[in-house]
């Protein structure tokens, strides 16, 4: 069974092309929800099963560092992993959103490879193939 | 300046490779002469351990081609808002990336919200004419980039 994956950008643009990277690099997609802002998401993950957000910071309305506070303050919305999409790429801003919960950080422009990785490592649970003792 | 402008081509072409699959280049020999009614500009300013503004113009024929390009549908799916967001996005992307090719990664900008406007063709050839303006050309059609930099 796929990934459900909520994309949050306000440009529409970036959210077409972040939903053709993970189906041209092979992610194992079940459903795709969109949204346009921190508030819009917010929504949708109180109404549909998302494992995964890749969201945008600079939004109107709702930044995505609002809307990661917001699923932080939700029992159940902070076991939702939070991936960061953005062109922000100062290392001291990247390290304090991990510190405000999110699991990691993709630079725009990014490749279908790096979404691929990324949202593997984190939604991947690791096969134990060991034989036990 | 010419610095700067170098590593701005340099960025937006980055950009523009992983973002649309196409190629800008500094080579304008071959440049077909715009027909369009309708060209595009954009701005987008930074401030941090440096301001600035980049501003990108281009002709609405080839902004379709590069937004149809990054979404990976034909040009005749592509509509003016479309074609808008993706010429705001590509500026936006370009600028981040410029920002870190000029500064490293540990500096800190601000970001504004890239402006949008429809120029006619007498603006265009006015900023054609400009001497800190850059020409390239992207697909045989020309695109403008401009960088101001008051502090460099």
């Amino acid at each position: 069974m796929g990934y459900n994956i909520l994309v949050v950008d306000d440009s529409e643009t970036a959210r077409r092309f972040i939903m053709k990277s993970l189906q041209v690099g092979g992610v194992d997609i079940g459903e795709i929800h969109q949204a346009g802002n921190g508030e819009e998401a917010l929504n949708i993950i109180n109404n549909e099963w998302v494992d995964i957000v890749l969201s945008d910071i600079n939004m109107p309305k709702m930044n995505g560092i609002e809307m990661v506070e917001k699923m932080n303050s939700d029992g159940l919305m902070k076991t939702i992993p939070v991936v960061i999409i953005s062109t922000e790429r100062s290392e001291a801003r990247i390290e304090s959103l991990k510190h405000a919960g999110i699991c990691a950080y993709i630079r725009k422009p990014f490749t279908p490879e790096n979404i691929k990785k990324t949202v593997d490592d984190i939604l991947t649970v690791p096969t134990d193939t060991s034989e036990g003792a | 300046m010419q610095e700067l402008q170098s590593i701005l081509i340099q960025s937006f072409a980055d950009v523009l490779e992983q973002f649309a699959f196409l190629f800008a280049d500094e080579d304008t020999e071959d440049i077909e002469e715009p027909t369009d009614d309708l060209f595009y500009q954009s701005s987008i300013s930074f401030s941090g351990p440096q301001n600035g503004t980049i501003i990108f113009a281009a002709p609405e024929g080839i902004c379709v081609t590069i937004a149809a390009s990054m979404l990976g549908v034909d040009e005749d799916e592509i509509d003016t808002p479309k074609a808008e967001d993706a010429f705001r996005e590509l500026l936006n992307v370009t600028c981040g990336k410029f920002l870190e090719d000029l500064s490293g990664p540990q500096e800190i900008f601000d970001l504004t919200v890239p402006t949008f406007s429809e120029i006619n063709y007498g603006d265009w050839e006015m900023l054609q004419k400009k001497p800190d303006y850059i020409l390239l050309q992207v697909e045989m059609m020309p695109v403008l980039l401009h960088i101001e930099m008051p502090n460099a």
